[in-house]
């Protein structure tokens, strides 16, 4: 079976991200592979917000531009997406078809998306069940919401007259998360104890997600502050975090540089959306990536990580504030509104009581890495300044080269980084939220490598002997000038074709067969 | 309790920052405070190299930046006794956001500002607490605003306890430090220490001790000269 598109559109207030979500978790229940992805304008009520649903028998599903189902909530709506369709496309609009009749009548005009899904339902072909199953399961705390919910679906399927095949599940066990909510569970695997974050899309759902844990949430006064803040915690001896998005993060770059200067662990959520400055606030994007590895003044080691589906923002989630430790620097977690908002599906602290004599916060070391001790355990002198052993401001000539020379050979040991998939001569490169598209893309055409990079810096040693050895390279990234390719071209001295998207919205399966097999 | 370090003190002769770095140590050992357990997170600026002198946790952090970082200190461990010091360069000037939304949190720190008045260490330009009319190197024909003041920013904006105090007289500092930081809950203590280099005119200034905290914050705002704990809630 091929991939099947759906789209919801509404106005912002009615519903769509829930009727999304509700139907994407619906057909996981039937055994389905999902993929949904919001858009919306910056604004509460009003406008035209959409919701793509794309469902699959096989795994890895890419979001497509030319959709084969439409339910649009208002006539405006209908318009703006009725030139969509695919070959075989069905339209409808929810008045027209009494879906808010039907809302009002149950007694709460907001149920009138509901009704649409099980009109979905119906005219899949579907049964009902795994729908009200479902519904169920969202609303089993409020027994009002869930019956009115069932009553919707049950009403709207029965507008249709199509007949319903008998599909309901192949017992597969299939997870429904947004990179969002995976990045959190990862986090909280890691037991992160303090999350400094400055409301910001598209990171807002981890601040709403965070302060539901057990984690010690800070909504400081700006994202100066909560950068202070975490560092401040991380220093107290907590593993600390900051979720922003680039303006917020151009705001914490001076922080970021005395993680580095001071050595202090700290995991940067910071969630791309098209820019430069305000941009497209609601948009996804892949262009903060020369940005965060070089933000700050000086050189400080850092590591960044791109996770490109769920399970890595969970392993990454996680791995980010071992890897923070470990080498005690900042780890930056480089999302994108597209993975962080989108939904996927797939199968799925305390003090040590340590003593230290004639502590040495910034002790010289075998490996660079120096003994980690809290305030409390021991007097620890942190310092944004250059310092001597003890933590002292020193501005002498050998100690500055001594002391540079353990912080930047930190990192030295770090493997791995990215991961390769499928055979074939022309090796496709990818970071971060591509991965997911790209693997759609492999499934219907053979003869391309795939190499997905999930730790763009430090920039993996075994990707760069890969790709100075093979016939032909082509970076596939979102933004204008090919910010990972340069990087490639950088590293091993060879020249890479690009496939490059600016325009705020995630590559289409479509799009991609336009550019690559041409 | 030992809060020495063997490093060299680089203040000029004569400046008012013996006064506050004696003050701060004898208000640790007054409240038996072991120099692991005080945290003490620095400005940038004259005042704030006592990270060098003084021997308790310590961090120098970045200009205008010590009060957040010391509210993730107190929250990650609210064993520590935190103290966020700055110049009224770092507090008032680059800071004052984070000085105004931790008093108004009522958060458990006490913040030290060393006022010199001027942005000493980058070589006498005026700040937001310059004194109206007075000549710096960037105000040549004097400077045209009033100032700002850190006691009534944080009057207004809702802290426990306020205070200021002269860094000439160490007695009666020393103890305002250590009521602020024995206080629970969000304590400034504004330091007067004119600078003997580039504010030296204002060296010589005479304040009103208050013998006890005043009741209502319009008798405090708008007067510089009042001096001692102003205020306690």
């Amino acid at each position: 079976m091929k991939n099947f598109a759906i789209k919801l559109s509404g106005p912002a207030g009615a519903g769509m991200m829930q009727a999304g979500e509700t139907l994407s978790k619906a057909l996981n229940r039937l055994g389905f592979y999902t993929l949904m992805y919001p858009e919306y304008p910056s604004r509460i009520r009003g406008g035209d917000n959409h919701v793509l649903v794309v469902f699959s028998e096989e795994k890895h599903v890419a979001p497509v531009e030319k959709i084969d189902l439409l339910l649009a909530f208002g006539k405006e709506n209908y318009r703006n997406h009725k030139n969509e369709g695919n070959e075989g496309f069905q339209g409808y609009e929810g008045e027209e078809l009494g879906l808010m009749k039907i809302a009002k009548e149950l007694g709460n005009p907001l149920v009138a998306n509901t009704a649409g899904l099980g009109l979905i339902f119906k005219i899949l072909g579907f049964e009902l069940k795994a729908l009200e199953e479902q519904i169920e399961e969202e609303f089993k705390e409020k027994e009002a919401v869930k019956k009115i919910n069932v009553d919707a679906a049950g009403k709207g399927y029965e507008i249709s007259k199509s007949k319903s095949k008998s599909k309901s599940g192949n017992g597969k066990n299939i997870l429904n998360y947004s990179g969002n909510e995976a990045l959190v569970e990862g986090i909280l695997k890691a037991k992160c104890g303090f999350a400094a974050i400055y409301p910001m899309t598209p990171i807002n759902s981890i601040l709403t997600m965070l302060s539901k844990s057990r984690v010690q949430v800070f909504r400081p006064e700006d994202e100066i502050a909560g950068m202070m803040a975490a560092l401040g915690a991380s220093y107290a001896g907590k593993r600390a975090m900051i979720a922003t998005s680039g303006g917020g993060f151009s705001l914490m770059v001076e922080g970021l540089g005395m993680a580095g200067m001071a050595e202090i662990p700290i995991v940067c959520v910071v969630g791309q959306r098209t820019g430069p400055s305000t941009g497209m606030a609601t948009y996804s994007s892949q262009a903060d990536l020369n940005f965060v590895i070089n933000a700050g003044q000086g050189e400080f080691p850092r590591i960044v990580l791109a996770p490109g589906d769920i399970g890595e923002c969970f392993r990454l989630g996680a791995e980010a504030f071992n890897l923070a430790e470990c080498y005690q620097v900042p780890v930056i977690l480089l999302t994108d509104k597209y993975l962080a908002e989108s939904r996927f599906s797939g199968n799925g602290e305390e003090l040590k009581g340590s003593e230290y004599k004639n502590y040495k916060r910034y002790q010289f070391t075998e490996d660079g890495i120096s003994p980690m001790a809290f305030p409390g355990q021991a007097i620890v002198r942190a310092n944004s300044y250059e310092h001597d052993e003890e933590g002292f401001s020193c501005d002498d000539k050998t100690n500055r080269e001594k002391m540079m020379d353990r912080r930047m050979n930190k990192l030295s040991d770090l493997n791995g980084g990215f991961e390769i998939f499928g055979k074939g001569k022309t090796v496709l490169v990818g970071w971060g939220s591509t991965k997911e598209i790209i693997l759609d893309f492999l499934k219907d055409n053979f003869g391309f490598n795939f190499l997905h990079i999930w730790r763009p810096w430090p920039f993996p040693q075994g990707a760069i002997d890969i790709l100075r050895n093979v016939e032909r390279v082509i970076v596939i990234e979102g933004n204008y000038s090919g910010q990972l390719a340069d990087l490639i071209e950088r590293f091993t001295f060879r020249k890479v074709e690009r496939v490059l998207k600016d325009d705020g919205r995630p590559f289409y399966k479509q799009e991609l067969e336009d550019k690559l097999l041409k | 309790m030992n809060y020495d370090t063997n490093q060299e003190i680089t203040w000029c002769p004569g400046c008012a920052g013996y006064g506050f770095l004696t003050a701060l140590k004898n208000a640790l050992t007054k409240a038996n405070v072991e120099p692991k357990d005080a945290v003490v997170v620095y400005d940038i600026g004259c005042s704030a190299n006592a990270i060098n002198f003084l021997n308790t946790s310590g961090v120098a952090s970045l200009h205008g930046r010590s009060i957040p970082f010391a509210v993730g200190v107190k929250m990650a461990n609210p064993n520590l006794t935190v103290i966020a010091q700055g110049g009224e360069g770092g507090i008032v000037t680059e800071g004052a956001n984070h000085l105004i939304h931790a008093a108004q949190r009522n958060d458990d720190i006490t913040v030290i500002i060393n006022n010199n008045f001027v942005f000493a260490l980058t070589t006498g330009q005026a700040s937001s607490a310059t004194p109206k009319g007075f000549k710096t190197r960037s105000t040549p024909e004097g400077n045209p605003h009033e100032p700002l003041s850190a006691v009534d920013l944080a009057l207004v904006s809702g802290a426990s306890f306020v205070a200021r105090t002269f860094a000439f007289d160490i007695e009666k500092t020393s103890e305002i430090i250590y009521q602020a930081i024995t206080h629970k809950g969000f304590s400034l203590v504004e330091i007067i220490q004119p600078c003997v280099v580039w504010t030296k005119d204002l060296v010589k200034q005479e304040g009103v001790w208050m013998k006890k905290p005043l009741e209502i914050k319009l008798d405090i705002i708008g007067k510089s000269n009042l001096w001692g704990v102003l205020f306690k809630s």
